[in-house]
């Protein structure tokens, strides 16, 4: 998917980029470049998703979703920014508005009522609520409807 | 401070604006996690109310269509009538019943959705007021410009027998 709201940090720019599906093998190579620092091997048996900078084919983030058919909801196992990507420095905006994004676009596509959920660290809520929208649901966050249509208008400009 | 694997120390706000990370849950406890999920969603979806079916239904047609449209090829050979089915079929209306709300001839109605004849802008607009606004008339027209833009690629027969018409065109050095 093309369109997505990923911009130049300093120059607030778009910049031409895609999220794209990605296989075991491809994760392999990526994360062989030491840009991420999560336990990505782990990931393999859910839905790999990247960002990557068309210009000159850089993957800028990674996300792994779990469909859970039987409750028609997504859940995002994992999602991390390339190293050069976190903090004030950082090269790009919005990576990981972008890719919880694309996992609400895949949520309205499926019939889930566009139902996105993560299991949060308990520090980090206030942060996925305030940017995203998330609310709570036992003990895992989550948005639907109209914050998740909300999301992928803001970030994949849908 | 969550505990980062970089030697640079980030604030909390830059970590969840870059991440979102591992549960780090044992497998009791995920288990007990996952279970309350599937507790609470099962009772979530049997809230739903059938409007909220009904819009649920129609985003995702919509969305269908927007990644179409985007899709620089038409790899499952889809096209205006296709969407057009599609949509009876979430609103539940037999062709005659729907003729009737959007005031056009049955017989006109079952041509488009058999892709016989093409659709018209008003159509469009008809459809957009239909879907409460949910799909825009633009996202229909669209749909039916992708099928115009194949039909000019790839109609060399048509293109040909055209251009025989032609007695007189311009001719540029280059």
């Amino acid at each position: 998917m093309r369109n997505i709201l990923l911009t130049e940090r300093q120059t607030k720019q778009p910049i031409d980029s895609e999220i794209i599906a990605i296989s075991g093998i491809d994760l392999a190579t990526i994360i062989i470049n030491n840009n991420f620092g999560f336990n990505w091997k782990r990931e393999i048996e859910h839905d790999l998703f990247a960002i990557r900078i068309l210009a000159n084919n850089k993957i800028v983030g990674l996300m792994a979703l779990k469909d859970f058919k039987s409750e028609s909801r997504i859940q995002i196992m994992l999602l991390e920014s390339s190293k050069e990507n976190i903090g004030a420095l950082k090269l790009y905006d919005n990576i990981a508005g972008c890719l919880i994004a694309f996992a609400c676009n895949i949520a309205i596509l499926n019939k889930y009522q566009g139902f996105v959920s993560l299991i949060p660290k308990t520090i980090l809520i206030e942060h996925y609520k305030k940017n995203y929208g998330f609310v709570e649901f036992g003990r895992q966050i989550m948005v639907d409807s109209e914050i998740s249509r909300e999301l992928v208008k803001k970030y994949l400009n849908g | 401070m969550v505990n980062s694997t970089e030697k640079i120390n980030y604030t909390d706000e830059e970590l969840a604006d870059a991440h979102i990370f591992p549960h780090g849950l044992t497998d009791e406890e995920l288990k007990v996690v996952d279970e309350e999920m599937r507790i609470l969603r099962l009772q979530h979806l049997l809230q739903m109310t059938e409007e909220e079916k009904l819009q649920n239904a129609l985003f995702s047609l919509k969305y269908k269509m927007r990644n179409f449209i985007e899709e620089e090829t038409n790899s499952d050979n889809k096209n205006f009538s296709t969407f057009f089915v599609e949509y009876l079929e979430i609103v539940r209306k037999k062709q005659i019943e729907f003729a009737q709300e959007i005031s056009i001839h049955p017989t006109k109605l079952n041509q488009i959705l058999r892709d016989k004849q093409m659709p018209n802008i008003a159509l469009m607009y008809r459809l957009e007021k239909h879907s409460g606004g949910v799909i825009p008339a633009i996202m229909w027209w669209k749909l039916y410009n992708k099928r115009i833009e194949a039909n000019i690629k790839n109609d060399t027969a048509g293109r040909e027998l055209e251009m025989n018409k032609v007695h007189y065109h311009l001719n540029f050095d280059k």
